[in-house]
């Protein structure tokens, strides 16, 4: 066998790749070839020297210019399930602890009734519109439970469910008190959640699609 | 499928950054450049997280995007100097097996990293993952999207080539 044959083989014997019958048949030709020992005896030096080589370090400043970019990166601002729930949650702690105590320190409002009235009409255009969005993107995401990791849909269902809490709570308390500004922020806070909670899961059914 | 699991992307900075630019420095050849590569690579990571099904191993694909940055950026390097060869080509490559020795004796780290930035893209990629990163021919076909015997080939050819290189300083 010539010298030409070896010379890829080499490189494997060096890798030490090659099944024990082809070695051996490498390991003979060596013996008996100055010119291919001297090959297979470069490719292990280099072999030896490249594994060797140097390793640099990138700069501390490049990590932080990296978490700087990703800090702008639309991104970089999708909101983890956990801390959708816990916000949902808080939310709902707050708004039924501000209700309660709007029921327990009950102020008799100064507003004139024009004022009352149009402050009820402003909030009736805002709860309707924030209706509508909600009507449109649970159609969007009727299929989430299929569409979706099972763990993601249940922290989604249970974010949703607290919002809807929060939405129901807020709603009782307007009834008694259509006049309270905490109650028409909270119910205002707990529609726009829910309006943020479908939004995320489009882009998460997106993603996944 | 279900998406294989995804470390945080700290943890995969932390496990791959510092191989990364080792690889971005030596197929670009500078400090700065390696820096600009590595951010645009995690930044281009990050987006594409998401995406990542799990179809390759973790590492496979982001060495393959980082591969895929680094040699855009020579190629557009290269038309912006009028040059125009194809990231993988092997024309500069010997046509017959090289006969110089090295000499026989210890290699310099140092002519060894000025001989390495004189191969050609593709065997300078195959020759740096495999015999610096430690990557199987497999990996190395997956992350260049090149097959396993042309991985081989690849890094013979660099080998050969380094070789003749080295003879030259010795």
């Amino acid at each position: 066998m010539t010298c030409d044959l070896f010379t890829e083989r080499i490189g494997d014997a060096v890798d030490g790749t090659l099944p024990a019958a082809d070695d051996a048949a490498v390991r003979e030709h060596l013996a008996r070839c100055s010119a291919c020992r001297e090959l297979f005896d470069d490719f292990v030096e280099i072999r030896r020297t490249a594994a060797a080589l140097e390793r640099h370090e990138p700069s501390p400043q490049l990590r932080d210019a990296i978490n700087e970019h990703l800090a702008f990166s639309p991104a970089a601002h999708r909101t983890d399930w956990r801390t959708l729930a816990m916000a949902a949650s808080v939310a709902l702690v707050l708004g039924a602890a501000s209700l309660l105590y709007v029921a327990a320190h009950r102020v008799v409002p100064e507003d004139s009734s024009t004022q009352l009235a149009n402050a009820a009409s402003e909030l009736q255009l805002a709860e309707q519109h924030y209706e509508n969005a909600i009507a449109a993107l649970e159609k969007l995401t009727a299929d989430r439970g299929t569409r979706l990791d099972p763990q993601v849909a249940e922290a989604i269902a249970q974010s949703l469910a607290t919002a809807d809490k929060a939405i129901g709570d807020s709603r009782t308390a307007l009834k008694t008190q259509p006049d309270s500004i905490v109650a028409q922020t909270s119910l205002l806070e707990a529609l726009r959640m829910k309006v943020g909670l479908l939004q995320e899961t489009i882009s998460l059914m997106h993603e996944r699609s | 499928m279900r998406a294989a699991a995804v470390p945080p992307f700290d943890e995969l900075y932390e496990q791959h950054a510092t191989r990364l630019f080792n690889l971005a420095w030596r197929m670009c050849g500078t400090r700065a450049d390696a820096e600009d590569l590595l951010q645009e690579i995690f930044l281009l990571v990050y987006r594409k997280l998401p995406d990542f099904r799990g179809e390759a191993a973790i590492g496979t694909w982001l060495y393959r995007l980082a591969m895929n940055r680094c040699l855009d950026h020579l190629k557009s390097r290269q038309t912006r100097a009028g040059l125009a060869t194809s990231p993988l080509d092997d024309d500069k490559m010997p046509g017959e097996p090289a006969r110089q020795s090295a000499g026989g004796q210890d290699i310099k780290r140092i002519d060894l990293e000025r001989a390495i930035a004189r191969l050609p893209e593709g065997a300078r990629a195959a020759f740096l993952l495999h015999d610096v990163e430690g990557f199987q021919h497999q990996e190395i076909a997956a992350i260049l999207g090149i097959s396993e015997g042309t991985s081989k080939s690849q890094v013979h050819k660099a080998r050969l080539r380094l070789r003749e290189l080295l003879a030259a300083t010795v």
